[in-house]
């Protein structure tokens, strides 16, 4: 008797309609749920500015740095640089930014100097001591003929 | 509290999961309706705002439209008052919403009449209002 | 048949949060049959439905809309070209909007008709008025933000209105309150801005809160069958 009620209870067509229907409605619900949140998350994605695709930065009338000088500049992605003076035609753009945490690499006699775990690098960014995993990343750089240095992408 | 009419307790609808279901099936088609409309009918974007030039026919949305034909359908001078038109509709508009505020006060008929049919004069009163309230609404839409 | 689940057998979060039960706690929780009947019940959910729905693709907005003077129409128009889907999260947000003070309206023409205003839902009434002139500042305040002709001159002319309100101290005061000034300028740009991302959103929400809690209450009207 009992073993028939169940029978009964589970072939109930008004139960598998509703199950059915409740099937169909979370079917549903999840096709309009990821309809949304797809472009959502695309949304929080940030494309690309169109400052940042410009490649090349005016740097400035070259005769402003004298040699063994240098000067920081702000790169078109937003990075700052430094722009060394190494002797009358060589100009190098090193990144600002150590590669370890992302601290502001200092010039100091004569090497870059990074004040937050005392990385070193050279003048043209070779790793020498401290925690650093890579180089310093370094920019093209090239004087165009009305006198100013202009810094492109980066170097490789 | 909510006082079951007699018979009723365990036998009707449930909020949980009756009610909350009938919501989430709504919830459902109003998303439908959202994607629908934002997809093929996205929104636009006019000439950047320019302080020196006004263009013709500055609309607001479409819920302020009743409003902006009030302003326009009152007349700028009344009884000698000059200016009449802006602080007409300003308390024209104030005391409006005190008024929906206050319908429950105002209608103190007895809760257990509920029906429409059977509180006619209020629900005429109101048709008149929301039928005023569209036909404004539409006039402001059109007018130059 | 839901209500028989042995205590034991919950759920961890049910067990500790218990949303769902006090959802099926006794007393408010029946439903007059009009509420499954009558397919205008779902009004009120809808329209909080709509609101959550403002908050997600506000917040989204926020992210990369810029409000100042020189920034805010480029900053749409970067939302509207480069942002992937940026048209499409923008036109939601006007689009759900309308939909919230639509929906609202249809919402309120509701109760009315089943006087489901009277004692002792009276102030539900006076929060969903409230709620309403929340949904109509939002329109306002958020119409500006663009700063396109149309923003900025229909925010002109409406914050014009506010310095005839009597007596003329105080529509002084208040057209200053919007502007931030004497004109509609970059100061009236981030007042309106405040307005809009903050302060109609805290109150809304606490509104909405009071709103529910209300309801839950007093439990939904049960019109008399005529």
């Amino acid at each position: 008797m009992d073993k028939s009620g169940r029978q009964v209870e589970l072939m109930d067509p008004k139960l598998s309609r509703k199950r059915f229907l409740d099937t169909l409605m979370g079917a549903g619900g999840l096709g309009v749920i990821s309809v949304i949140a797809y472009p959502l998350l695309k949304f929080v994605n940030p494309p690309a500015r169109s400052s940042e695709s410009s490649e090349w930065v005016d740097a400035g009338p070259a005769e402003e740095i004298q040699t063994g000088g240098f000067k920081t500049i702000m790169h078109a992605s937003g990075i700052p640089l430094v722009l060394v003076r190494r002797s009358e035609d060589e100009f190098i753009a090193l990144e600002k930014k150590c590669p370890h945490l992302g601290c502001m690499v200092e010039l100091e006699q004569g090497e870059m100097f990074c004040p937050c775990h005392g990385a070193k690098f050279t003048l043209d960014g070779t790793r020498i001591t401290g925690p650093s995993p890579r180089d310093l990343k370094r920019y093209k750089v090239e004087v165009r003929p009305d006198g100013h240095v202009f810094v492109g992408k980066e170097v490789g | 509290m909510y006082h079951p009419k007699p018979g009723e307790v365990g036998t009707g609808p449930k909020f949980w999961p009756n009610h909350i279901f009938s919501e989430l099936a709504s919830a459902v088609c109003l998303l439908g309706l959202i994607v629908f409309l934002a997809g093929f009918f996205p929104h636009g974007l006019q000439e950047p705002a320019d302080p020196f030039v006004t263009p013709e026919h500055v609309k607001p949305e479409w819920y302020f439209l009743a409003l902006y034909q009030i302003l326009k359908l009152v007349p700028r001078t009344f009884m000698g008052i000059q200016d009449f038109n802006k602080p007409a509709t300003l308390i024209f508009a104030g005391v409006f919403f005190l008024a929906l505020m206050a319908l429950p006060w105002i209608d103190r008929s007895s809760p257990k009449i509920q029906h429409p049919l059977q509180r006619l004069p209020i629900v005429s009163i109101f048709f008149i209002g929301l039928l005023m309230f569209i036909g404004l609404s539409y006039w402001g839409a059109v007018s130059k | 048949m839901m209500d028989d689940v042995p205590h034991e057998n919950k759920g961890f979060f049910e067990e500790r949060i218990g949303i769902i039960s006090s959802l099926k706690a006794e007393g408010a929780d029946i439903i007059p049959a009009h509420a499954t009947r009558w397919p205008t019940y779902f009004l009120g959910g809808t329209a909080l439905l709509t609101f959550v729905i403002q908050v997600i693709t506000g917040i989204l907005l926020m992210f990369y809309y810029k409000p100042t003077v020189d920034e805010a129409y480029a900053s749409i128009q970067f939302i509207m070209t480069e942002v992937e889907f940026g048209w499409f999260v923008r036109s939601v947000h006007h689009w759900c909007a309308n939909l919230f003070v639509i929906i609202m309206m249809v919402h309120m023409c509701r109760v009315f008709l089943t006087g489901s205003y009277k004692r002792p839902r009276e102030l539900h009434w006076v929060s969903g008025v409230f709620l309403l002139i929340m949904g109509l500042g939002f329109g306002f305040t958020g119409y500006l933000l663009p700063w396109d002709q149309i923003a900025y001159w229909a925010t002109t002319v409406g914050t014009e209105m506010t310095n005839s309100v009597p007596p003329p101290a105080f529509g002084e005061f208040l057209l200053h309150f919007f502007r931030g000034g004497e004109n509609v300028s970059g100061d009236t740009l981030t007042r309106f801005y405040a307005l809009h991302v903050m302060v109609l959103p805290i109150i809304t929400a606490l509104l909405v809160v009071m709103h529910l809690v209300m309801v839950r209450t007093t439990g939904i009207s049960n019109p008399v069958e005529k």
